[in-house]
Order: C-alpha cells, then structure tokens, then sequence
C-alpha cells in the first residue's frame, strides 16, 4: 500500500539499570496514525524518544526511510534533512520552549533548516494564523498558561513542516474545546499525507483518529499491534496493562462489578 | 489496580488543627522571593518594554544600538571629568526620552545594580575599616572620609551608574534574540553567539525551576517557618535546583536538537543597516569623543 517511514526492529533501552522497553518491533507506514498506548511508565516516552534519534536503543535498531538510524549517520548531512522530516511534540511544554519570545520559537526550527528570512517570516506568520496565536508573538513562552505553551509548541514543530510527527500526550491539558480543535487539525494534516506516532492515555482520540494502535505493558513489552477498533473493543488487554480498571459500585443491593475507564464499554444496569 | 484502596482516616476527616495566618516570612525567604523577582524583571518581565517598542528607536536596527551602546560604553569607561559624566547623562536622558521608555520600569531594573555597585564600591573608595586608627565615628566602624576619597568614590560611582543604565536602556530599546542578530553584524565567531544563546536559554530555564520551587514552598506550608527550617528547605531546594537544571538543560539540548540545532545557531540574518542606523552610530561616536575630550 505504501513505503515504509519507520522501521523499528527490537528495540529495548534502559536507563542505567531501570529497564524502559523489551524488544518492541512494528513498522510505521507513510501517511499512517499509529498510536501507542500503555499505562504510565510503560515507556511510550522513551519509544518517541528512540524514534527520533534522540537517544539511541541499548539493543534492537530503527530504520528511517530503510536506512539505519544509527548515531553516525546522524551526525552527517542527513541530519538537518531527518530532522526537517521528522517533527516532536514533548509531553512537556516547560522543556520544548527555549526561546525569548513566541515568535522567536516559531522561527527557531526553520531557520535551522537555513531558509532565507523572507521564508521564515512568511512561515512563522501563517503557522501563527493557523494556530490562532498572532496575539502571543511577543510573549514569553514560559508565561504562557497550559493550553496555550501546547499551542506554541505545536506551531514551533509544524513551522518545520515535517512530515512525520511524533506527538506525546498531545491532548493532555487542553480544555474540552481546544481538544476538539485540536483533533480536526491533526484530521485536517492527516489527510493532507502527514504520518503519526502517537503516544497518549487518551483512548477516545484514539478511536477517532488512529487507525491502527500497538499497546505496552507495565512490564515494557509489546503485547499488542492491531487495528485500533479491535484494541478497543479488547476489554481483556486493557485491563491487563491498566488502561481501564475495573471497578465495583453499588446500585440500591446490587454489588457488581464492570469496567471502568476514560473509554469502556457501560451497559445499562 | 484492582486491590483494595487504603485511604488514612485523616484524609478522611477534617483537620481539628486550625491553620496559622501566613506570614511574610523570614530573611531567607524574603531574600530568595527578591532573587526571583530580580531575575523576572531581567528576563521575563513584559510589560512596559513593549510600550517601548515604536517610534524611531524601535526602527534602528539591533546591530547599530550595540555598536552605539558600545562605543558610548568605551567613551565613559574612558573619562576622566565630570563634564564628560554630566554629557552622557544628559545624552541617555535624551535616549530614554525619545524612545518613550518607561522611566518607572528602567529604574526598577536598575534599582538593585545601584545598590549592589553601592556595597562593593562604598568600602573601597570610602575607606571604611573596622577597627584600627582612623577618625572613628559610629562606635568601631572607623570612615577616613577626605575630600580626595569621597571625589574618587563619587567619580567612580556614578560612572558606573551610568554604565549600568546605558546598558539596561540598551536592553529595554532591542529584543535579547534582536541583540544576538546584531551581533552576527560583527565579525565573531558563530560559536559565540550560539554560546550566548544557550546560556540565555539557561537562564530562562533555571528562572522558571526557581519560580516552581518558590511556589511549591508556598502551596505546601501555611505558616511562615523559622529561620533554621527555612534553612533546611533551602539546602533541600538548592540540592534539588541543581538536580533538576541537570536534567533540563538534557531535556532542553534534546529538544533544541529535534528542531535542527546542529550545534550552530542560526538566527534570523538581520537586514542591511540603513541611513538611520548610521546616523546613530555617527551620533553615538560624536558623543562619545566629547565624553573623553571635553
Ligand atoms: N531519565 C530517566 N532516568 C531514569 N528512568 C527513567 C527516565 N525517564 C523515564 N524513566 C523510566 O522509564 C520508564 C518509562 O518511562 P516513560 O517516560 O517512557 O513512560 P511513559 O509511558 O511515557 O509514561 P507516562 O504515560 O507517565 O508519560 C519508567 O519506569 C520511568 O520511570
Ligand atoms: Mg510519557
């Protein structure tokens, strides 16, 4: 159907002792949403983090384009071109923002990948528009609430126009309102031909935009790769790697027991 | 996560304790609050610099203001009279009332650099010595205030005010990333500015680490503690400042290299300079020659 963007061949890492994935393998197509669950401190993280190049796995290898990701071949010219093609959104805000300024933020990674300054105005201005945060442009990213730091790190990625995006957490610490919006961007990239690996607790973003999804344990392990709406429907695997719970409550006299989570299925007691 | 939860019964109930009133705090505490407001004005204070942006300052370029800055710098650094002082005060007068800059808010970030240069210079031209001959006055404090001291000290005081406002103007008229461009006008090695860049990522960095360890301390106490638990905090928050900058400046080096940073910083080329530009440097490198030659 298509070629191959990512190919990541068991993978494990650890930090010094503490182990954070065990032999994770699967393949990310061109113009695919992966996404990748598993509970907190599963490692999906570290899986965007060995994806992108930014730490290397102890064992296993990541191909880019079928080519090995390997720290040599980073360092040479290829660089600037993997990472124009290869776009991260951090979980956390507080760190991905470095700059004085919003725009200063924005420009930062287009003027690493040497375009001329008419582009990069140009490119800063319609991704500002685009993310609705013309307003912010002389603000410091660090006084920013929540909901708008995720707004600006968001712009400082696409201003690259990559076309893989890595995305951790993206929803997390959005109002109702912004998530939404949110979804019909990454719905609207989607279609224009943009791949994603997404890593999230947030089953219902999943089930509207992630056609495919591979699940971690608790134990760092790949135990699942599939079609999202089978993963989904899959009660049994979620409440083995602590997506839902399950959870016992009372109506009147009647104690029992179903599952329980930000997605499950709820009958009618 | 299906075992049974264990919530302790004081979580449960409420507290029979009242809550103490929160006080200013102490010393220690006051001093830490000051640190971090110092580094907000310097770095991540917004209001009142903007207003400054506009008019015919604004439209000089940032290469030309350093060059300026610089050369009014050397000029001042340079002089021996107190002509040359009263012409360069008269002359950032003339800056700070031309570009509209908020005289309220240049005072506030200069406030605590005058008092600083104060205490180090006070002793050494003012001859302070505890103890030991000497016209004593206020019990064993001794001053030798002479007439060749105290124009000495006033000399150098308040050339270095001077200096120091001269810079905070500079700071108030351009942007840091501005500045950074302007320097690439200059022939210096890329690598210094990419240095200076990290370093100011830095800054904002542990400012912001700062900020979340004073407020985490106010969340979690009530009342004002004493000085010896202050202490103890403060050990604690440093241990744990640096821990924290450690990882960050990790985090934030991944980050900067995900967006294309490749160890050389580029930043946005600064346009060519312009008439105007050179007026200001003509201008600034005329007042600067009286400065030294009145
Ligand atoms: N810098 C680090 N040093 C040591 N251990 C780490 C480090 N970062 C993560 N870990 C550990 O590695 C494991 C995986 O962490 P990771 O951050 O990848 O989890 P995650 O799935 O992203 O969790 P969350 O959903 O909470 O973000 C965890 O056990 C964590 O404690
Ligand atoms: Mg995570």
């Amino acid at each position: 159907m298509s070629e191959e963007m990512f190919g990541i061949k068991g993978v494990s890492f650890r930090y010094g002792s503490q182990v954070a994935l065990k032999d994770v393998s699967f393949s990310l197509m061109r113009g695919e949403a992966l996404a990748v669950l598993g509970a907190s401190g599963a490692g999906k993280t570290t899986l965007l983090k060995v994806v992108s190049g930014l730490i290397a796995p102890s064992s296993g290898s990541v191909e880019f384009l079928g080519r090995p990701l390997a720290g040599h071949w980073l360092k040479r010219q290829q660089q600037g071109r993997f990472r124009a093609g290869v776009g991260f959104v951090f979980s956390e805000p507080d760190v991905q923002l470095f700059c004085p300024t919003v725009y200063d933020e924005v420009a930062f990674g287009p003027l690493q990948m040497d375009m001329s300054g008419g582009q990069v105005r140009e490119r800063v201005e319609e991704t500002m528009s685009l993310l609705q945060i013309e307003g912010l442009r002389k603000r410091v990213p660090q006084r920013l609430s929540s909901g708008e730091k995720k707004k600006v790190q968001l712009a400082a990625v696409l201003s690259v126009n990559p076309e893989v995006l890595l995305l951790d957490e993206p929803t997390f610490g959005l109002d109702p309102r912004t998530q939404v919006w949110l979804l019909e961007l990454l719905l609207r990239l989607k279609e224009a031909g943009k791949t994603f690996l997404l890593a999230t607790h947030d089953l219902s973003l999943v089930e509207d935009f992630s056609g495919r999804a591979i699940v971690l344990s608790e134990s760092h392990g790949m135990v699942a790769n599939g079609a999202t709406a089978e993963i989904l429907s899959n009660e049994k695997l979620l409440l083995q790697v602590n997506l839902i719970h399950e959870h016992a409550h009372r109506h009147g006299t009647v104690v029992h027991k179903h599952s329980h989570g930000p997605y499950s299925s709820h009958d009618e007691h | 996560m299906a075992e049974k939860l264990v919530v302790p019964a004081w979580l449960m109930a409420q507290d029979t304790a009242s809550p103490r009133p929160a006080g200013h705090g102490v010393f220690l505490e006051k001093t830490l609050l000051r640190l971090r407001g110092l580094g907000r004005w310097f770095f991540i204070d917004e209001s009142g610099t903007a207003r400054s942006r506009g008019g015919f300052l604004a439209s000089i370029d940032a290469a030309a203001c350093l060059g300026g800055g610089l050369l009014l710098l050397a000029g001042l650094s340079l002089t021996r009279r107190y002509e040359g002082l009263v012409l360069a005060f008269a002359f950032i007068s003339f800056i700070v009332a031309a570009g509209g800059l908020s005289i309220p808010l240049l005072f506030k970030r200069c406030l605590p650099l005058f008092v600083f240069t104060l205490i180090l210079t006070v002793p050494v031209f003012f001859q302070f010595s505890f103890g030991g001959a000497g016209s004593g006055v206020f019990g064993f404090i001794h001053i030798n205030l002479t007439a060749e001291s105290l124009g000495r000290g006033g000399f150098f005081l308040s050339r270095s005010m001077l200096m120091l406002t001269l810079v905070m103007v500079l700071g108030l008229v351009t942007t840091p990333m501005a500045l950074l461009g302007g320097l690439r006008k200059f022939p210096l090695p890329s690598i210094f500015t990419t240095m200076l860049f990290i370093s100011l990522a830095g800054i904002f960095k542990l400012i912001a680490l700062l900020d979340e360890a004073v407020s985490a301390r106010k969340a979690r106490t009530i009342s004002r503690c004493g000085i010896r638990e202050m202490e103890g905090w403060f050990a604690g928050t440093a241990g744990y400042l640096f821990h924290r900058a450690m990882r960050t400046s990790d985090e934030v080096a991944m980050a900067m290299a995900s967006r294309g940073f490749d160890g050389t910083l580029r930043v946005m080329k600064p346009r060519s300079l312009r008439g105007r530009d050179f007026l200001c440097i003509g201008v600034s490198a005329f007042v600067s020659f009286l400065i030294i030659f009145l």
